[in-house]
């Protein structure tokens, strides 16, 4: 039989099971939206810890009484990093004028100073990684780290307690996410599973009575495995289209800026992974249905 | 080893035992049935006689014994060829087994589409088959609008769609009224003088009487007694040996 003869027979079973094919559809456009909205916000939050890391400064203060020259050879060492976008060498008398400036009215304490007690510094714009990501904070741990070891350096400053904090928070998302994220994939094949035993269940008299005329096992299971797909596609594609129905109406109306990142949709790459894998639900749930009920 | 002795039995039983568990639903079944022949399988209700159909076509596995149909032995069979062994038979259900979702003609169209019918030819070979059964005319009627006999002729007429060598008939006239009976049995009296080997299960002796044939009467599994009876007139002297003892 040709595959168009298995579709037809796959959109007419659909059409004749109406109820369950629609209780279907919802059940995993339900699933669908429950996962994706987890992995739009899994992705987002790591959209705006993307941003916040590439703000991110490195201050490296430098030994006193250095040649213009050991200055200059130093930054160009540092300027090297493949994780470094910029280098600005702050001389100590730029770094106290910056330092009375945001002092405000009490920069006259520092008029008192008989020696400039700040040190020469560099400041470093961090840069995107290898596959143009953010730096991880274990990156820019050894990025400073590596800077630390030139003997010129003092000290390398790069708000450390804020960062781990942050980042291990963002880790714990992350793996909460994940966890969830298993968990409701779980439930959606076995929900799926069981839904689509409804159907298969609504029509074990059509079943039997196919094996027993002697059907080949192709005739009866393709268009259920084409139904179950046609199915997850659809569930999927209606479960995606709330979501940036959803989207649209909270993130357009809503003011973002205080998360300084525009809040992305999937990409589409994504929603093809989210479809594709709807669709292969569907036919592991099928799977599992028919061999119950095709046993000879 | 099954030595072949009859070689016009398309179907032969050696030695088949069916059990339940503990329950022994067939023992010791040794029988032949003959090309274009025409049996009764009689018994009371458990005797076995739906059981002796399944066998044959492959619903149920004997527990021990052969079975041969046209020398394929069942207890040997691939999975993979069941359903072209399936494919020899035309099988007709004691409860229709019709869809009740489909239309008749769905429900025909269906067997014929599930076994490998061209999809040009399937509108005119469902109308042939309906026309055959008197049921011309009642295509797009669904299985539950139609009266008992009115539904066991097209579940004959699905049956022998698809060209049978051998038409099993589970108490095929079991709930129906005498003049259905009657057409059931001329309809399939019509496929024997066809060709068609036939094998019938029935606790119905008038069944049995009107066609006349060969008749195997079961008892708790066992079969009890074999005799042929003789078509209709000539055949009453043969009624006592039905009786139970």
């Amino acid at each position: 039989m040709a595959v168009a003869g298995y579709f037809k027979r796959a959109i007419k079973n659909i059409k004749e099971n109406g109820f369950i094919s629609c209780l279907t559809i919802v059940t995993i456009s339900l699933l669908v939206l429950m996962v994706s909205t987890f992995i739009l916000f899994i992705d987002n939050a790591g959209r705006v810890m993307d941003s916040w890391k590439s703000g991110i400064r490195i201050m490296v203060y430098i030994k006193p009484d250095l040649s213009d020259s050991a200055i200059d050879m130093l930054k160009e060492k540092i300027s090297d990093f493949q994780e470094v976008e910029e280098v600005w060498f702050i001389p100590r008398e730029q770094a106290l004028d910056l330092l009375k400036k945001q002092m405000g009215h009490q920069a006259p304490i520092l008029d008192d100073l008989k020696e400039n007690p700040l040190p020469d510094a560099f400041e470093i714009a961090i840069g995107k990684g290898p596959g143009q990501h953010a730096l991880t904070y274990d990156q820019i741990q050894i990025l400073a780290s590596n800077i630390r070891r030139f003997s010129q350096v003092e000290q390398v400053e790069y708000g450390q307690q804020w960062l781990e904090r942050f980042s291990s928070i963002f880790d714990f998302f992350r793996v909460i996410g994940f966890a969830i994220g298993s968990v409701i994939v779980f439930a959606a094949t076995f929900i799926l599973a069981n839904t689509i035993r409804l159907i298969v269940y609504a029509r074990q008299d059509e079943l039997q009575v196919m094996r027993l005329v002697g059907a080949y096992d192709r005739f009866i299971k393709t268009p259920f495995y084409l139904q179950s797909i046609i199915l997850g596609g659809l569930g999927a594609a209606i479960g995606l289209a709330v979501l940036y129905a959803g989207y649209n109406y909270w993130f357009s109306s809503a003011e973002t800026w205080f998360l300084s990142v525009d809040i992305g949709f999937l990409s589409s790459r994504a929603c093809m992974v989210i479809i594709f894998s709807s669709m292969f639900l569907g036919w592991l749930g099928c799977h599992f249905s028919l061999k119950k009920f095709l046993k000879d | 080893m099954i030595v072949d002795e009859n070689k016009n039995a398309v179907i032969r039983l050696f030695h088949v035992h069916r059990y339940y568990k503990k329950k022994k639903a067939l023992v010791d079944i040794n029988l032949d049935v003959t090309k274009n022949e025409f049996v009764f399988i009689n018994g009371p209700s458990g005797a076995g006689k739906s059981t002796l159909l399944k066998l044959l076509y492959l619903e149920e596995q004997a527990t021990r014994g052969h079975i041969l149909v046209e020398g394929i032995n069942l207890s040997r069979i691939k999975k993979k060829n069941i359903p072209d062994l399936r494919r020899k038979f035309g099988v007709i259900f004691q409860d229709y087994k019709l869809i009740s979702t489909k239309t008749v003609y769905e429900n025909i169209a269906l067997v014929l589409e599930a076994t490998g019918k061209k999809r040009r030819e399937i509108p005119k070979k469902v109308r042939g088959v309906l026309k055959t059964v008197g049921m011309e005319g009642c295509e797009d009627a669904y299985p539950l609008t139609l009266s008992g006999g009115e539904q066991q002729r097209v579940a004959v007429a699905r049956a022998v769609s698809v060209d049978p060598d051998i038409i099993l008939a589970d108490e095929p006239t079991g709930n129906l009224d005498n003049k259905s009976a009657g057409i059931i049995l001329q309809l399939l009296n019509r496929f024997h003088m066809r060709g068609a080997t036939v094998i019938v299960a029935t606790h119905d002796l008038n069944l049995i009487r009107k066609k006349g044939g060969r008749v195997v009467n079961l008892k708790e599994g066992y079969i009890n007694n074999v005799f042929f009876l003789e078509p209709p007139r000539t055949q009453w002297q043969w009624l006592d040996t039905l009786k139970e003892p």
